[in-house]
Formats: C-alpha cells, structure tokens, sequence
C-alpha cells in the first residue's frame, strides 16, 4: 500500500502506520497496513474512492467494542475509524429528534439527552412577527432518551450499534434501532454521500435505504450521521426481581406477564451466573436456581400497578424471592448486566457470546435444552421471554478450551435452528471461529444479499468476508 | 408474444375465468385513488404462490411488464400499469392463513382486507397496530407496498415496524422467505427495503406481521379551536410536555363541515380546527395525564374539550375523521391529497402557508391529517373536467411540497412516491442519492420489469 496516496487527502495526523496502532486496529488477529481518522464526510469519502482506484480492502470501526463479530476478514488494508466523526449535530426536545455523527458514543448522547432541559420551540418560526411567542413546557421533570441499551453502552458507538443492530433488554418495550432511525447519511462503498430521510417520523419517499444499513456490519457503507427518535424519559422506573427454582415457573410467570396488559420494558430470565454478572455490592444473589427480572417505566401510577400485579402473578407461581430495586438500584442493575462480558474474564481467559432467536412459543424448549448441555464451570444465560432471545456467554481457557467451546456452540445453534431460529457467534476469539460459524447457513434470500452487495460494493472494497455467507 | 398467445398462457396457468381482457375489464383496472390511469393488456387473478410465480416467470421470458394490484386505493398511482402489461390481482389471495397467538404473530396472503385481519385477531384480544384510514379496503399487499401509516402510528409505528417477514416472487419467478416469525434472521433487512418498496422490486404473496396485546383503557378526547394555530401548537406542547398519545388528529373548518353534512359526527360547525386526542394502555395514570391535556389545551386556548364517555361516543368521534376523504368527496367532483410530512413544530408555519398557496391559485384547501406525525394532507378541491383547473391543483401540489420540504420535511409520508411524485423525487435526493436505489432496483430487478415508471426518476445521464 502506498501511504503517500492517503496523505495527498488527509492531514498527516489522521493517517496512521506504526505499529502500535497498527496491532491496536487489527481484526482478528488480521493486521491493517494504515488506519485513517478523518473529520468529516467529504473525507470519508475521498478515502473510499481512493480505495476502490487502489482496490484496497477497508473496514470501519466505531469505538472496536463489536470487532469481533463477524469472519475473519478475508482481506484488511486499511481501517477507517470513526473517533473524529463525533459531533451531536442537533438536538430537537421538541420534535423528539436527535441527529448525531457516527462516532459519538451512546452513554455521552444519553447523558446530554437526560439532562436536555430547553423545551421551547418557535411555533412560527420564519414569520417575525411572532418571534415573541416561545412555547415552553411547564413539566416538572425533565429530559429525553434514545431508547436503545445495547451492550457496553458507554463505549459503543452510534455507528456501531446501528451496523450491529444492537440491541439490549428494552427492546421488548422500544424496538429495535430499525424502528427508531429517520435518517441517515452515509459515505458508499463506491464513494458517494448518499442521504436518505430526515427529521420526520414518517417517511415513504423513496426506498427505504436506512433499513439494509442496519445490521449491515459496515459492508455497505461507513455511516457518517444518523437521525433517530427520541422518547420522554419517565416519570419514574423501577426493576422486579423474582426468583424460582423450577424453569416451569420460570416460564410460567414470564407468559402470565405477557398475556396481561402490562406493558413491562424488560422481560429476562436469567441463570445463576447471569444473575452474577449484574448482581453488585447492595444486590445479594437471590437463593433460587433462576431470576426474572422485570423492568418497568412510566408514570408513576402505571408503575406502581405494575409492581402490584406483577408480585400477585410472581406468588402465584410460588417464588422463592422477590426483590423491588428503586430508581438508582435499576440503573446499576442493567448497566452491570449490559458490560457483564468485559468484567468476566481473567488472565489467560476469554469470554464467548452467543446469541440465539427462536420462536417466542418455544422459549420453555430452548431454555431446558440449553441448560442441559450447559458445561459445569461458568456459563451465564440471559434470555428475553418476550422476544424469543438468549444469550450465553462461556468463559473459557484461550488456549486449551476452544475444541470445547466449539462443540457447545453447535448444540446451541441447533436447538436455535430446531426452534424456528438461528444462532451467531457474537463474540469469540479467531481461534474459535475457524472452527464454528459465526452466522450459520443462509436461507435461500440469500440470493438477493448476494446480489445487493455486488451491485452497490463491486470492487468488494468493504468489510470483506465478514458477513454472512462469506459477503 | 402475441397477446392472444400470452393470454392463452396465462389461462392455462390459472384457470380460463381468471384472466380477464374485455376493454371495460381494462379501463376497470387502469387506475387507483390518483389521477392518472393506463390501461394493462391483461389482468391475471392468481390462487396461490406458485401461479403467481409462474406468471412472473412468463413475464420475465417475454419481457412483459407487471404490476401488482391491491385494492387501488393508492394516492399516488401505485397499482396504475403505467408500460401496459400484465396486471396481477390479489382478490383470490385473501386467506388469514394463520393467527399464532403465542406469539403473536399473523400469516395472511396480500389480498387480506386490512379491517378484516384487524376484526379477526380482535376476537383473540389482539391487535394489529397499522390503521390507515382506508382499512374497510385497503389490503395487506397494499399497506406492505406503501408502507401505510394510520392515526395510530404516532405510538404504535407504520406497516414496516409490524411487518416481521415476506414471502415474495423475485423477477425470475424464484421464491423466497425474508425474515419470518423468530426475530434476527442474520443477514440484510431485505424485509425493511421491501416494504413501501410499491411492487418496484418484487410481489409479495404472503406476509407476516406482528400482533400486540390491547390496550386495557382508552381515552378519546375532542379538543375545539378556534384557530389552526392554536390547535396545531397544542400538538406540539402536547408532546413537548412528555406526552406521546396513541393518536393526534385534526381537522380545519372546510373538511369539519363537509364531515358534519355526511356524517354527523357532533363537531360544531363554527370551529377552525377539532383535534382528536387519545390516549390508551393501562388504565393507572389515564386520568392525571388526560387532565393535563386539558390544561395544554386551555393553555392554548381551547375552545371546549370533550371527553368521550364511552365506547359508543367515541366511535362517533372517529367516524368523523374515517369518513373525512369521503365527505369531502362530496363538496367537488375531485380531490388531490398532498402527502407532505414536516417535524410537527413547523405545523402552524407550514399550515400557514398552505393557506396562502390556496389563495394564490384559487382553489379551495382542506385539512385533515395525522398532526401527531407532522404528516399533513391538504386536499386540494376541483373538477378534472376543467383542464385550466386540474393543471392548477397539481401546481399548488408542487408546491406545498417544496413548502414541506424547505421546512425540513418530505414528499410523502405514507402514500409513496407512485407515478404522482417522481418530479418531486429531486426536491430531496441528489442524482446519487437516486442512483443509490436504482442500484437496489438493479439488484433485485434487473430485468426492470416490475411496476415500471414508478418510484425512482430516470437518471439524468
Ligand atoms: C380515502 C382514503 C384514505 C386513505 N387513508 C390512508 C391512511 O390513513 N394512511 C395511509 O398510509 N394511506 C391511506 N390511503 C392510501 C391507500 O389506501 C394505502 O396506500 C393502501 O395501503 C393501499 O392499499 P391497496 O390495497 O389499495 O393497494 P394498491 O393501491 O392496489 O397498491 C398500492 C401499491 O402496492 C403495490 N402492491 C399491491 N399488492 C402488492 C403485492 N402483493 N406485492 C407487491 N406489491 C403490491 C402496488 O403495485 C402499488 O404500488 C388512503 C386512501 C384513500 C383512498
């Protein structure tokens, strides 16, 4: 590679290649010839053009928190990291909107969204003779949020989270990133600054393009900003946990709490060790073999019904324990459980994820399954009832638990697959992955994938082999 | 071919009384709720996924265009065959093919009347959130293909945020599931990029949503105003104040006295805007949070609030607002609904505006629209016969448009793009932008023989 061709575009120090940065950026092990930082879109895309003239393979990277998603790449020349695209461009409490740069970290946007105070908007704005007339709210509690609590929070990236369609616990209340994006601007695989949607929450013109970005793994452009909706913070929130020994009551419970009508923000269930990883100093570990825990936002009226019923469905089904966690307490809880993955291994140890979605009517099934071939040292399972999701995450020896580790892996993924669902690997080391598919077989819309990536990346300049089937 | 050979093969794939060719057949499906029509050179009704793919087959061979036709109730000129060809319908493909109420999932075929899922799964204390306005005959294939919205999406989301997977007949006649009931299918949303895709990339033969529980309480409140300013900057203080309610709608005085001529739905008369506010979920909290609305409506200087009693006073509160496209119907012989969507704090500007712009071309404006949303749709009143006119309406069309979009908003927020807006296509895209989706048209279609003329404007090379 020649270094000289990215320094006719970019100032020398956004351009990197020693070799200490260079094995900081490195994909699996694969080691990039220069990483790049540029500070804005037009940048970006220079850089991109220049990479399709010199056929060079790029990968973005957010904040690196999900680099291990996905194959090792096939080819890897140049990393394109998005630290300096880091600008919350607006904030619009009125319009619930916000429209920030691709780098700008989520726990940095929530805390600037939590504490957003100006409420006031120009009802006629453009006319000058009612410049006057600001409206204000008169609410006594204040700020907004991005509903989204995907894994490590304070340090993923926007960017990422959307390339990942990351999600976490609230998913069951808010959706997915899918459903919260209005807008995006993206630099194309081939070059181009596309711009698609906007502040509106409705939207129809045109293809809805924002949507294969999601999830894309960065193979089908580097997204530079991002509109998204906003919602009220709550009045109030709170976190039940209850604990049984039984799975039969365990899913019991979690069915009676969806066919009510409550409307629970959170839903999971929760092994001994995943109840571990959240558990904190002021938290003693409930005595059952599992944990529900429920979370609950809103109006201080709904919350408080909520608590009530959901203890009377939690004595119905004979728990051992309950516990009411106040505002701070469910704070800390979900913040523990969403880092859980980067407090838990040791010297010489990894961690390894896997993520499974199934039939929500065959949750009992995979649950039991699962704990069945569960080896005997550590293994956490956090599982949503209500969306048909579980994770678990291994701890194993780097060196000499991977053989290991990939069997369990496969009985995972095909109690997933017997079960209507499909299993990635969400995190592993390259050592694991020669030897276990991080996606699974594709289905046969797999074709059309194909033929997406072709006809918008031709020269195969993003994110090479990282995808599914090999995209 | 010949197209007394294509015909012929087409009634050997599905049956000798379902392709239709008579010239009154063809005017019959040459057109939608727009104002354009195109006549196709057959219209073929399939059975099941299998004549559809047979029929996409032959099309494909003999390079024959087709479009895919729901009800036809499309704003835009969605289902008009603009190139001729072969016309599918879906009215035999209208099967619930299976209600899961574990979990919560609906299968239907695309010819499903939206009302007719939406009372079914009623009867299992399920809901299916999408309501547009048009649900007594809108399908399925219809919502999925334009993305529709209703009243409700302010809370509950659009058809793409219910739609959990598609089956659909690719432009080879290949088959294939995107998505389905479990969630994170690894690989590209190719769900998501179809829906509101309007039949331009593929037909959708089988579709399955998502179904959420009903809410324990509903509350219906009517706010009277007695200007659109008042009422429009209620909307926004309204969820400025932290509120987001299932539902905010309004209407101005022209479409208030047309719906209380046909309807009787108790709005006075007198008013310049009702604003209908709901709210539903638990019944805990309702009361506080309903007085509140109240304040920001007297705030707002609100003329009367009323509250729907129960469920049969609410019912009429709405039928006013479904029945409003109809009532005002009946004021002039045509309609032209405007579809343009702002960041709902320039409401009372845009609104304004659109004022204006009716002035300057002299044609009567109503308004009725999905406030909550920003999405706005001024009906513009004439008569089609009257070529000076009609030229006129689709100006000030234009323009409200370009209005929306300098207010930081779009062309269309749930009626699509169709025939009516390709022109407008460039207020919002660069030639990029537009190049972007026709290399996604490419990928999926790159025959070009779904729906074309429709969505995306040809580049200008
Ligand atoms: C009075 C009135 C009120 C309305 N209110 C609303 C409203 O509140 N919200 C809203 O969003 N819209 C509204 N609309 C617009 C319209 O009803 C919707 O766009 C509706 O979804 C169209 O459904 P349809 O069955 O009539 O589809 P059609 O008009 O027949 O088709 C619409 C598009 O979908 C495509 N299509 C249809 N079936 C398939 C298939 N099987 N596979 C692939 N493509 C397919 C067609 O090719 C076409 O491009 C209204 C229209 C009217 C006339």
């Amino acid at each position: 590679m020649d270094i000289k061709l990215l320094h006719g575009i970019l100032n020398p120090q956004m351009v990197s290649s020693d070799t200490a940065t260079l094995t900081r950026f490195s994909v699996d092990g694969v080691v990039p010839e220069a990483v790049v930082c540029p500070a804005n879109l037009s940048q970006v895309s220079e850089v991109i053009k220049l990479a399709n003239r010199e056929k060079w393979a790029v990968t973005p990277w957010g904040s690196g928190t999900k680099m291990e998603i996905g194959q090792v790449p096939k080819r890897l020349d140049l990393v394109l990291c998005a630290s300096r695209l880091d600008k919350i461009i607006d904030i619009d409490v009125a319009n619930l909107t916000v429209t920030a740069q691709a780098g700008v970290k989520l726990g940095d946007l929530q805390d600037l969204l939590g504490g957003a105070e100006n409420r006031c908007f120009f009802p006629l704005e453009g006319d000058l003779k009612a410049q006057a007339d600001y409206m204000c709210s008169g609410r006594d509690y204040k700020g907004v949020f991005l509903p989204l609590d995907p894994p490590f929070p304070d340090k993923a990236t926007l960017g990422g989270i959307i390339a990942t369609n990351s999600t976490g616990p609230k998913r069951l209340r808010y959706g997915l990133p899918r459903d919260l994006i209005l807008g995006v601007r993206y630099v194309s695989p081939t070059g181009e600054i596309i711009g698609m949607g906007g502040k509106t929450v409705k939207n129809v013109s045109g293809y809805d393009v924002s949507k294969i970005m999601i999830g894309s793994l960065g193979t089908l452009g580097i997204i530079g900003d991002i509109t998204l909706r906003l919602l009220p913070l709550p009045e109030q929130i709170a976190t039940i946990l209850v604990s049984f020994n039984e799975l039969t009551a365990v899913t019991g419970f979690a069915k009676r709490v969806l066919n009510s009508k409550l409307l629970p923000t959170s839903l999971e269930v929760l092994n001994r060790d995943g109840y571990s990883l959240s558990a904190s100093t002021d938290l003693k570990a409930p005595s059952g073999r599992w944990c529900v825990a429920v979370g609950i936002e809103g109006f201080s009226e709904e919350v408080k019904r909520e608590i009530t019923d959901l203890k009377d469905m939690a004595h119905f089904e004979k728990a051992i324990e309950m516990a009411e966690l106040d505002s701070d307490s469910t704070i800390v809880f979900w913040k523990n459980l969403a880092n859980c993955a980067l407090t838990l291994p040791k010297d010489g140890e990894t961690v390894v994820k896997f993520k499974a979605g199934f039939l929500i009517s065959n949750f009992p099934e995979v649950l039991e399954a699962w704990t069945n071939i569960l080896p005997d040292n550590f293994c956490a399972l956090t599982a949503s009832a209500g969306l048909g999701l579980a994770c678990a995450y291994l701890v194993i020896k780097t060196d000499s638990d991977i053989e290991k580790a990939a069997r369990l892996g496969k009985a995972f993924r095909e109690t997933a697959e017997n079960y209507g669902g499909s299993m990635v690997v969400e995190f592993a080391p390259a050592t694991l992955k020669q030897k276990l598919d991080q996606w699974g077989s594709p289905h046969a819309d797999f074709v059309l994938m194909r033929r997406i990536k072709d006809s918008l990346d031709p020269l195969n300049v993003l994110n090479p082999g990282r995808f599914l089937g090999g995209i | 071919m010949e197209i007394d050979a294509l015909r012929q093969r087409l009634k050997e794939i599905v049956g000798e009384d379902y392709v239709l060719s008579s010239s009154v057949d063809l005017m019959l499906y040459g057109y939608d709720a727009y104002l354009e029509m195109s006549r196709p050179d057959v219209v073929v009704i399939p059975e099941n996924t299998e004549q559809v793919s047979q029929i996409v087959r032959l099309a494909c061979e003999e390079g024959i265009p087709v479009t895919a036709r729901g009800s036809a109730t499309s704003l835009s000129g969605g289902p008009v065959p603009l190139k001729g060809g072969i016309v599918i319908h879906f009215s035999r493909m209208n099967r619930i093919l299976e209600i899961d109420t574990v979990n919560k999932r609906a299968r239907v075929e695309p010819g499903v009347i939206t009302l007719d899922l939406q009372t079914a799964v009623a009867k299992k204390g399920l809901q299916y959130a999408p309501d547009p306005a048009s649900q007594k005959t809108s399908t399925m294939g219809g919502n999925v293909g334009e993305n529709s919205g209703g009243p409700h999406c302010l809370k509950y989301g659009v058809t793409t945020n219910h739609t959990m997977g598609l089956k659909i007949v690719l432009y080879d006649g290949e088959v294939v599931d995107t998505g389905g009931k479990a969630p994170d299918r690894p690989g590209y949303d190719l769900t998501g990029l179809l829906v509101g895709s309007e039949g331009t990339l593929g037909i959708v033969t089988e579709i399955t949503v998502r179904l959420i529980e009903q809410p324990e309480a509903i509350k219906t409140l009517l706010g009277i105003f007695e200007t659109i300013e008042d009422a429009s900057n209620t909307v926004s203080a309204i969820i400025a104040e932290g509120i987001v309610p299932a539902t905010l709608e309004m209407m101005d005085r022209l479409v208030i006295k047309a719906v209380e001529e046909s309807v009787h739905a108790g709005y006075p008369q007198d008013a310049e805007a009702v604003l209908i506010i709901e709210l539903d979920g638990l019944k805990d909290g309702m009361e506080r949070i309903s007085d509140r609305i109240i304040k920001i409506c007297l705030a707002n200087k609100v003329r009367e609030v009323k509250v729907a009693k129960d469920e049969a006073e609410r019912n009429t509160l709405w039928t006013g607002r479904r029945g409003a496209f109809g009532a005002v119907s009946r004021l002039r012989p045509n309609y032209m609904v405007c579809d343009g969507t702002v960041p709902r704090t320039k409401l009372p500007e845009v609104l304004r505006k659109v004022t204006e712009i009716g002035r300057e071309y002299n044609l009567p404006i109503g308004n009725v629209f999905h406030a909550g949303d920003g999405n706005l749709h001024p009906l513009i009143l004439f008569d089609c016969r009257d070529e000076e006119e009609t030229a006129r309406v689709r100006e000030a069309g234009t323009k409200i448009l370009r209005l929306c979009v300098d207010a930081g908003g779009t062309i269309s927020g749930e009626h699509g793009i169709g025939l009516e807006k390709l022109h407008e296509m460039s207020f919002i895209f660069s030639q990029d932008d537009i190049a972007a989706m026709w290399k996604l048209k490419n990928a999926f279609d790159p025959v070009g023989g779904f729906n074309p003329g429709k969505v995306l404007p040809p580049l200008a090379s």
